[in-house]
């Protein structure tokens, strides 16, 4: 039976199918693939004659390949730009290690300057010291807000003007959903921005990959022959991205489209009027921009040095402090007001141990005799609010 | 061994809502009631006289719905035979619809034991051919997931066109917190972000008529534990469905209502009213 033929060029053997069900062969598919990515940067103008950029690099297949088309487009189509490479080591070892070696080849292969720039230097704690001490159901969190800011910094001391990730279709469908699960209004209406124009360090970030699939990412790589390090992150498994990673991925079996789908219903989201958003403002230790007066990698470092590693993990925030109080009631028969009692009509009846969250503010205005007793967990909000 | 107490009366408790404690049967069938009520009255959509038309479909929020109707009309009914001299507030009337191919038995005698006015009406052929091209459609693949979104935006159309038929005005729908959440992220896996607002807001306007959802903020545990309450009262709820496996799942719908049913059983059982609350925070870009 003989081979099919690629349908564009109708003379070469196809090898590559697509996730329209088109097939291709392995040069036509290459071209596409840059074309593609050559589409989005001039229609979404990310970059101008004679910036500088700095392509985030972390030797993985996103950042492999993004460098690869990088250098082909800016030669193809004369960008005019001028091409670094920045990685970040958070200090996994057996992970990060090996795919910083890739990340050195593509800059020997490639000519780039490579700039790497460590957590333990930046932070004096290595990934796998913070999980030692916190534990791995966190470690996500510690570790992208401080790879956010080691970026931003990085960048700056190159000396760029622009940073491009190798972040994917893939990856913002899945930040779409996830800010969905959690009901992020905030991080839903701008994490399907293509260009990230409000950065502290003036420096904004841009995904020429955000309209093709992870999976055309590998097939690109594998047919161009670029060299990545392909194993997942030590950390990784457990983490709830994996959870909807594998809800795209059998959405993706079911219906192709499906990534582009999410990635167009996220772009049309806008937060509605009235609803009350983070104000942004700048940290107090730090200057970098924050929505609390302590930006969340201050507060994370802050609790990896004090030896509370989960501060600012969960649902206490910065700034703010949670107080829980036993509330002992006067019987029916004594009070007054047992009707009426606080403004929300709570019924006045003896109840032991019962804990309520109750402001300060409905304490002085409550009626009724109340003792206040702290919890152990506040001895931590308690500490936490020795910050501001 | 504590026993935990109902938080209303010293009863043990025989379930746990999320935020808002433990109840008994009789207090949580209570709770269930006045939740409905207060979700009605809090929005000041329905006015006196309005007629309301729930569409029941036999499904368990159906049948609590049902219930929860039926108990305040009977209530409003007494109070009415008996003068009593209350403020009247809320006084809508309700009928229910039933739209089938051929009536269930079980259907007909959990509408005849509610004691609220009924149709049940089965739409022909022709009727469907002529909604069919009228009503929104996806037709991009052809595959399951279209046909599934095909087929409900159908059903909506008819049960609409016949509730406008009978000079309504509320169309009420017993959708709970996670069907509606399963519905928003299928529709979302659709790209149809601008349908957020209708599939999981409490009030949506479609053809002229006003879609209501007063269940959106109850979970499907407690209508069912609301069902078996209250079961001995006439109604019946129909018999679970098996799960599907993860390889006979043919419909973005199906696979996200099985995604979120997982996330549920892991304890995160939060994501559903996460999801529904966000229609009320967003817009779609003009």
């Amino acid at each position: 039976m003989p081979r099919k033929l690629c349908e564009r060029c109708n003379e070469r053997a196809a090898c590559v199918l697509r996730y329209d069900r088109s097939i291709l062969c392995r040069e036509c598919f290459c071209r596409i693939f840059e074309e593609e990515v050559h589409n989005t940067i001039t229609k979404y103008k990310l970059f101008k004659r004679g910036q500088k950029v700095a392509i985030g690099a972390s030797g993985g297949k996103d950042s492999a390949v993004l460098m690869q088309v990088m250098k082909i487009l800016n030669e193809r189509y004369d960008y005019g730009l001028k091409l670094c490479l920045l990685s970040i080591d958070e200090g996994i070892s057996g992970y990060r290690d090996h795919s910083l070696e890739e990340v050195k080849f593509h800059s020997n292969n490639y000519g780039l300057e490579l700039k790497i720039l460590s957590y333990k230097d930046l932070y004096n704690w290595s990934m796998d010291e913070i999980v030692s001490v916190a534990g791995r159901k966190s470690n996500c969190t510690f570790c992208g807000v401080f790879r956010r800011q080691a970026l931003d910094r990085g960048a700056w001391q190159l000396g760029v003007d622009i940073v491009a990730t190798g972040h994917n279709g893939d990856d913002v469908a899945e930040t779409v959903l996830m800010n969905m699960l959690r009901g992020d209004v905030g991080r839903l209406s701008r994490c399907t921005a293509i260009t990230t124009a409000d950065d502290p360090s003036g420096i904004p970030r841009v995904k020429p990959l955000k309209y093709q699939y992870e999976a055309e990412i590998v097939k690109y790589a594998r047919h161009s022959k670029v060299r990545y390090f392909s194993t997942e992150c030590t950390y990784a498994p457990g983490a709830h991205r994996g959870q909807i990673r594998e809800y795209l991925r059998a959405a993706t079996k079911i219906r192709p489209h499906v990534v582009l789908d999410i990635i167009k219903a996220g772009e049309g989201f806008e937060v509605k009027d009235g609803i009350k958003m983070p104000i942004k403002t700048r940290c107090t230790r730090c200057d970098y921009i924050s929505s609390q007066p302590v930006c969340k990698a201050c507060l994370l470092l802050e609790g990896l040095n004090s030896g509370r590693p989960l501060l600012g993990i969960g649902k206490t925030k910065a700034g703010r402090v949670k107080k829980y109080k036993t509330v002992k009631v006067q019987s029916e028969e004594s009070c007054e007001k047992k009707d009426n009692c606080c403004e929300k009509k709570k019924s006045c009846s003896e109840q032991e141990n019962k804990s309520e969250s109750i402001t300060e503010d409905e304490i002085e205005t409550c009626g009724s005799t109340a003792t206040l007793q702290t919890m152990e967990k506040l001895s931590i909000a308690a500490e936490a609010s020795d910050l501001f | 061994m504590e026993v935990v107490k109902c938080w209303k009366c010293e009863l043990p408790s025989e379930i746990t809502i999320q935020a808002s404690g433990f109840f008994c049967s009789s207090c949580f069938v209570e709770y269930f009631r006045q939740k409905y009520r207060k979700i009605i009255g809090a929005s000041k959509l329905i006015r006196d006289r309005d007629l309301v038309v729930f569409a029941f479909d036999g499904s368990a929020s159906g049948c609590a719905m049902l219930n929860v109707i039926s108990t305040f009309q009977q209530h409003f009914a007494k109070a009415n035979s008996e003068n009593m001299n209350y403020k009247r507030k809320n006084r809508y009337i309700t009928k229910a619809l039933h739209m089938t191919d051929s009536c269930n038995e079980r259907v007909k005698t959990a509408l005849e034991s509610s004691g609220i006015e009924y149709v049940v009406f089965s739409p022909s052929e022709e009727m469907k051919e002529k909604y069919e091209k009228q009503c929104f459609k996806i037709e991009r693949f052809g595959d399951e997931t279209e046909n599934e979104f095909n087929k409900k935006s159908l059903q909506m159309e008819l049960l609409v066109d016949k509730a406008k038929e009978m000079n309504a005005q509320f169309l009420m729908l017993s959708s709970h917190v996670e069907s509606l959440a399963a519905k928003t992220l299928s529709v979302v896996s659709l790209g149809l972000g601008e349908e957020i607002q209708a599939t999981a807001g409490l009030c949506h306007t479609y053809n002229g008529l006003r879609i209501l959802k007063p269940f959106r903020e109850m979970t499907k545990k407690e209508i069912d534990f609301y069902v078996n309450a209250t079961c001995g009262e006439g109604i019946l709820p129909e018999e679970n469905k098996e799960e599907e496996d993860q390889s006979s799942i043919k419909s973005i719908q199906s696979l996200a209502a099985k995604f979120l049913s997982d996330l549920n059983s892991q304890g995160k059982d939060s994501n559903p009213s996460a999801i529904v609350r966000l229609s009320n925070k967003l817009k779609m870009k003009s």
